[in-house]
């Protein structure tokens, strides 16, 4: 059975883990091109969100390489990400693909029946060699998680540009390799010494810009057009409200965020009462978040015609003129192209630094 | 008191609930005029640009009221139905129009929330409507009895929906309720017998895009005067709808949009219409997903569909063409 699964981010690296650890060939989409989006984009509805048409492509190029089945995540609403696989399985049958789909969702109907289907996913290795797989893919999409947040740290200081990103690729290679818990903290350490050996400038005194918005094109460097990278080198230090690792807790351990879920309602409470699906809730609560704690500036990143998202946007402005930090909503689809993105993120900046400049005078 | 409801969004799907419960407490329900070309303009100035058409011009019914009502009705609904939920906007519509229109008169916000059940799914409604009375001073005893006097009007309008009334026929039909109700001008019901002469189409869609001659360009009486017999989700019994929609791999998860592919699956599969218009707002959500969703079955059965979608930049004439042109298909397939 060889398995394949939608591309968000450096998800990859903890599902193939997962996947292989339970014994399965896995095909791992090849990375994000023009030509994935285009694939993907052929045979979606025109105005679905972008992160529908980019999983298409994943798919698509996945089966190229040989996939037979494909995993995806599935919801119960009210935003759209729920309905994504029934959609995607049929545009791919009436293309002619052949192919299963298995969705991870709370199954309808019979809990043996959902047995049945999961079960070859499930039972090829024994229990012990499954529940170790489990915590290695767990430990990776932490570790990874890690490399992220050097990586924005050491790319706003670095002078030569690009070599925090070149640290960042060498890391993933190296975490892809482990095969055992046992090796992850010497790996640990010698990413750590990768990061330190970038050169860097420590008197800079970057200005810090939070990134929030809907979790999809804030992880996946081509959905948002390499944002990060681009503001890590006009010399922006990036602060990011979500992680792989948030991400997957949400989906798979539900009741252990009540807590986060709490403070999110909290903070966005004055503003946005009542949580509105996908991360509106969190968009508007990270960014108060955010402002709280003095960043110079908030991006906001959406995919376009994002139900959630667009709510947040509409109170943002809001939330921008009571806590007097300037926010700037970014939104991307398949026609994006980077140059207009760079342009409008100098802008930004050059705002946000001059408006720094300001402050510290007076 | 003087309470505003602009008549936009669910306008159609619930408002004789809410104006017979408010007038048992003896206010005045003030609804907006319909949608005009200033009142969308307003609407757009208010909104962000990425917002669907139905919120902008939900926007401008809401600023249109503003200066003659003492309050604004604005719910906040998160579910209509067991198990489902509505489109997210409708979640955040009240924090929306907080945040972006600051000179309103107070609001009367309140969430509606039927996703628990219980009750025939009533109960989000009643727990809404409790908390409405005890904010407008009121007990639980008067709750009651207004809640009572909003069911029967909105059973009484679902029923002439279902006969095949005009929305907003209906609507001023309750308003004089001595007045006989005339029969159905346009008969468009799907069982009554001359209008069997006429082909069918489904006129697919949220009510609000489905029933806002501001923003679909009065296509109802257009293909009615194309000689066509319109039918809506209202037609057909929601009982019947959500049966089919049970038979869907994976149930749809947005009550109306439940409800449309429900509808569209029960028609489809008594072979009972000419064809399906899909009447969607420009960067809709749900619409997105049902539209494919109905689209792939419909051609599957060889039964002809068409995607109208709208956005404040449409063109009349662009538009027409296309509506033309497909009933113009539509009447040449009859022939065949």
């Amino acid at each position: 059975m060889k398995c394949t699964f939608p591309h968000m981010g450096t998800m990859y690296v903890a599902v193939e883990s997962l996947l292989e650890g339970l014994g399965h060939e896995v095909v791992v989409p090849p990375p994000i091109t023009e030509r994935t989006i285009s694939l993907g984009q052929h045979g979606a509805p025109e105005t679905a969100c972008l992160p529908l048409k980019i999983n298409l492509g994943n798919y698509i190029e996945a089966m190229e390489n040989g996939a037979e089945v494909i995993l995806m995540g599935g919801g119960v609403g009210p935003c759209r990400f729920g309905y994504y696989a029934e959609v995607q399985r049929e545009i791919l049958k009436d293309a002619g693909y052949n192919f299963e789909m298995m969705v991870l969702e709370p199954p309808k109907g019979q809990l043996s029946l959902a047995w049945q289907r999961f079960k070859p996913l499930l039972t090829k290795v024994s229990i012990s060699k499954a529940i170790a797989a489990v915590r290695l893919a767990w430990a990776k999409a932490q570790i990874v998680d890690d490399i992220e947040k050097l990586t924005h740290q050491v790319r706003a200081y670095e002078t030569v540009r690009g070599s925090a990103t070149t640290a960042r690729s060498k890391a993933i290679a190296m975490l892809r390799q482990a095969k055992n818990t046992r090796d992850l903290p010497r790996l640990v350490e010698e990413i750590k010494t990768l990061f330190q050996q970038v050169p860097v400038d420590p008197q800079r005194q970057p200005v810090v810009i939070g990134l929030v918005g809907e979790i999809y094109v804030m992880l996946e460097p081509f959905a948002n057009r390499h944002l990060e990278r681009l503001l890590g080198e006009m010399g922006v230090l990036v602060r990011r409200s979500a992680f792989l690792s948030d991400w997957l807790r949400e989906q798979f351990f539900n009741l252990l965020r009540f807590d986060v879920q709490k403070k999110a309602r909290l903070l966005a409470g004055p503003y946005l009462p009542h949580f509105v699906g996908g991360h509106g809730l969190e968009s508007v609560a990270d960014s108060v978040n955010y402002a709280n704690n003095r960043v110079d500036g908030i991006i906001h990143v959406a995919p376009f015609t994002c139900m959630p998202e667009i709510v947040a946007q509409s109170i943002l402005p809001k939330v921008s003129a009571d806590l007097d930090v300037p926010i700037m909503t970014l939104v991307v689809d398949e026609h994006s192209a980077e140059a207009g993105i760079i342009t409008r993120l100098e802008a930004f900046t050059d705002m946000v630094r001059r408006r720094r400049a300001r402050q510290a005078e007076s | 008191m003087r309470i505003g409801y602009p008549r936009a969004l669910l306008y159609y799907h619930c408002f004789p609930f809410w104006k017979g419960f408010f007038e048992y407490f003896g206010h005045q329900v003030c609804v907006s005029g319909q949608t005009t070309k200033k009142l969308l303009e307003n609407g757009i100035e208010k909104t962000v640009g990425e917002a669907c058409l139905p919120v902008k011009i939900f926007f401008g019914h809401t600023l249109a009221l503003k200066d003659s009502v003492d309050t604004i009705f604005l719910p906040r609904l998160v579910s209509l139905e067991e198990k489902t939920y509505i489109c997210p906007k409708f979640m955040g519509l009240p924090s929306m129009i907080r945040a972006s229109l600051p000179e309103l008169p107070p609001l009367i916000e309140v969430d509606v929330n039927a996703r628990k059940g219980g009750l025939r799914s009533r109960a989000g409604l009643w727990q809404a409507a409790c908390e409405v009375t005890f904010r407008l001073g009121g007990s639980k005893r008067q709750a009651k009895a207004a809640f009572h006097a909003g069911q029967f009007a909105q059973q009484q309008y679902e029923q002439m929906l279902l006969a095949g009334w005009d929305p907003d026929q209906a609507i001023s039909c309750l308003e004089r309720p001595v007045a006989m109700p005339p029969s159905s001008s346009h008969g468009n019901s799907v069982s009554s017998g001359d209008s069997r002469l006429k082909p069918n189409i489904l006129l697919l869609g949220h009510p609000y895009n489905v029933h806002d001659n501001g923003f679909n360009l009065g296509l109802k009486t257009r293909l009615s005067g194309m000689n066509y017999n319109v039918i809506t989700m209202e037609n057909v019994a929601s009982r019947n709808a959500l049966n089919e929609a049970g038979k869907l791999s994976k149930e749809i998860f947005w009550s109306l949009g439940r409800r449309m592919v429900g509808t569209a699956m029960y028609l489809l599969g008594r072979k009972e219409i000419a064809g399906v218009m899909h009447l969607a707002a420009f960067g809709c959500g749900p619409d997105s997903m049902i539209g494919e969703v109905v689209e792939r079955k419909a051609r599957r059965l060889n039964i002809p569909f068409i995607s109208l979608v709208l956005d404040e930049h449409t063109g009349e004439a662009g538009f027409l063409t296309r509506v033309e042109a497909f009933g113009e298909m539509l009447a040449r397939r009859e022939r065949l």
